[in-house]
This record gives C-alpha cells, sequence and structure tokens, in this order.
C-alpha cells in the first residue's frame, strides 16, 4: 500500500499510535488528500516511514498545498495557532481575549489532573463553527481540564446549551430538548446537532 | 471505610478561576461541578477570608487566579441532586489535610444539566482580605492548628466544629 504526497511516494506498512502534536490544517473533505494518510493524522495515528519523513519541510509542503485546496473554496478544519476569522466573528473579542489566555495555560492549571489547550479541540470547535455560525447570542468561551474549548451560550427563551469540544467528539447539553450526550466527529452526526441546535432558535 | 459526610445544613465554598466564569456575559462552565473529586471547602470550619488564602496559595498561578468563591448549602445540593431526573444523590465527603483544614470532596461525576443548575444557585463571593488579628499569624500556623481541631472533633465525633 502506498500514498501520494506532495508528488512523492512514501510506503507504509504497519501503525503504530502516535500523536501529531502539531498539524496547521486539516482538510474535512479528506478525500482531496490521500483520505486515509489524513484520517490517520486526525485520530492521531500515524506510520512509521511516514513519520520519518514527518519534517519541518515536509509540513510547509503541506500547509501550501492544503492552502491551494483552500483558495478552491473547499473549507477546511484548522488546528492552528489562531483562530479563523469565522471563528472570531462568532466568538467576539471577548472570546477571543479569553482564548488567547487559555493558550499560555499550562499543565496543572487547575490542579495537577488538568491539561493545556488542545489544539484537536481547537480543531473540532473550528468544525463545528464552520457548519453553525448563526448564534442567537455571542456564546462564551471556556476551557475544560481536560484542555478542551467549551462553548456555552442561550437561544431566544433563555435557555442554555453547552458543548464541549473533544479530540474526537462533542458532549452536548440542550436545555431546550432537555438532551444530554455526545456526538462522534463526522458529518452525519454534527449535522444532527447542528439541526437541533437550529430548530430550538439557538 | 466510607469517609463522613458533611450534614445538610452546612454551607461550601467551590473556587471559580478565569476559566470556570465569563465575567463580560456572567457566565459559568459546567465545568466548574462537574467532577468527579470535585474540591469545595466548609464554611463551618474557616472564615471565608482564610478560604480565599487558601485558594489564592494552592490555586494562583501566572495563567490562572482564583477570582471568586461560589457559596452553597449541602442541603440545597442534595435538594437539586433528587429534584433531578434521573434523581442522584449528592454527597459531600469530609477530606480535611494540612494543608486545608476545611476541604470537603463531592466524588460524583455529575451531569451537565444537574451542574448547570447548581450554579444557578450558587452565591458569589469576591474576593475577601482578612482584616482581624489573625493576619499577623502565618497560614500555615492557622490551618495546621484548624487540622488538629477537626482531627480531634472527627475522632471523637463531635459534629458541628466551632470556627
Amino acid at each position: 500500500m502506498q500514498i501520494l504526497l506532495n508528488n512523492t511516494v512514501i510506503p507504509f506498512q504497519e501503525r503504530e499510535t502516535w500523536i501529531i502534536p502539531y498539524i496547521p490544517y486539516i482538510p474535512s473533505n479528506a478525500q482531496v488528500y490521500t483520505g486515509k494518510m489524513y484520517r490517520d493524522i486526525w485520530e492521531g495515528f500515524f506510520y512509521p516511514e511516514v513519520r520519518k519523513s514527518f519534517t519541518e519541510a515536509w509540513l510547509e509542503a503541506l500547509i501550501r498545498e492544503i492552502r491551494a485546496i483552500q483558495e478552491q473554496g473547499i473549507p477546511v478544519l484548522a488546528n492552528v495557532a489562531k483562530l479563523s476569522k469565522k471563528a472570531i466573528s462568532v466568538l467576539g473579542t471577548n472570546g477571543l481575549r479569553r482564548f488567547e489566555t487559555f493558550r499560555n495555560y499550562e499543565k496543572g492549571w487547575d490542579g495537577k489532573f488538568s491539561f493545556p489547550l488542545s489544539n484537536r479541540s481547537i480543531a473540532v470547535m473550528e468544525y463545528f463553527i464552520n457548519q453553525f455560525f448563526d448564534f442567537k447570542k455571542e456564546p462564551s468561551l471556556f476551557l475544560t481540564g481536560n484542555g478542551n474549548l467549551q462553548l456555552g451560550w442561550e437561544n431566544l427563551l433563555g435557555q442554555k446549551v453547552e458543548l464541549e469540544f473533544f479530540p474526537d467528539k462533542i458532549e452536548y447539553y440542550v436545555e431546550a430538548v432537555e438532551e444530554e450526550g455526545q456526538v462522534d466527529i463526522n458529518e452525519g452526526n454534527v449535522s444532527w446537532l447542528i439541526s437541533v441546535l437550529k430548530e430550538n432558535e439557538y | 471505610m466510607s469517609r463522613p459526610v458533611c450534614s445538610r445544613n452546612e454551607d461550601v465554598v467551590r473556587a471559580l478561576c478565569d476559566s470556570h466564569w465569563d465575567q463580560r456575559q456572567n457566565r459559568f462552565s459546567s465545568g466548574l461541578f462537574r467532577g468527579p473529586n470535585i474540591s469545595v471547602s466548609r464554611l463551618a470550619i474557616l472564615h471565608l477570608e482564610t478560604i480565599f488564602e487558601i485558594f489564592h496559595r494552592d490555586l494562583d498561578n501566572p495563567q490562572s487566579k482564583v477570582i471568586l468563591a461560589g457559596e452553597i448549602n449541602v442541603g440545597k445540593l442534595q435538594d437539586i441532586g433528587k429534584s433531578h431526573g434521573p434523581p442522584i444523590s449528592i454527597i459531600v465527603e469530609i477530606t480535611p489535610s494540612l494543608f486545608n483544614p476545611a476541604h470537603a470532596e463531592i466524588p460524583q461525576k455529575l451531569p451537565r444539566s444537574l451542574t448547570l443548575k447548581i450554579i444557578d444557585q450558587l452565591i458569589p463571593h469576591k474576593d475577601l482580605k482578612i482584616k482581624t488579628i489573625y493576619k499577623w499569624i502565618p497560614l500555615s500556623i492557622r490551618v495546621i492548628v484548624k487540622f488538629i481541631h477537626v482531627r480531634l472533633r472527627m475522632l471523637f465525633q463531635l459534629s458541628n466544629p466551632i470556627r
């Protein structure tokens, strides 16, 4: 099995767990890139042979290619040092200020089991905001002990909603429907959550 | 052996940091009480001023500071749990330490819906500075003396320790 990246053939045979510390952009439509590779980056898995080529130059090439995809108007996920314009417009200056503050939090900021802000949590929030941005009220941004971003706001009737963005899922509580649970990150599940929010004027 | 628990008439406080409270929108995160093992401090053991000193000593760091203490009555906390669907029996376990003799814990992991109801009932207190003669006694001495006091009372099973 081979994958093609930057016109270079990269072979791989076995997979092992490897957390990617920093991936600037991850396209949401994985088929644009070698889908499996993106899925593996997304899940935090990678292949030893590919890992060897995971250099600064490799990353820069990756960013260049992904920016080219962005320029075609194809939505991408951001797993980035700063928020997208869309996210900033949703969160407002207050949310942006809080985000910048949370970025500086180190391990142990709220007791020994609290973790710094997860880049993948940012990516999941961006993924969500890319699809749901018509908030009826400006949401509040929080950081949880897990290192996840969390949004909380109310609908026009004052009923609360809270969403916590884990690296691989979104936990939610929607007061309007008295429902609490979690959805894995895939298009169908997130669409369902968004439809619930829209139906209830969030 | 199970730990002793706080009585219904006690009041406890929880430290609130920037990350839990959006001051501008006045919204709180459910993370404040989700748990498990949420730390609270008992007002029956230490004055709020001293508890604030302990919060700052233990929780302040360059990134995050304690800005408020949220007070709630244990009985009210339990009533909120019972009225939740499905009902949840919330307990507050007494877990004094040398660093905080007023320390107690809510051991359960609570659902978001319930924690948001609890937060609605919190009485927020702004930071207080100790004004009495006790401020001249180092905090470590004060808490050790109180810790011995609490442990002795627990040993002899005396209730309602006096401040």
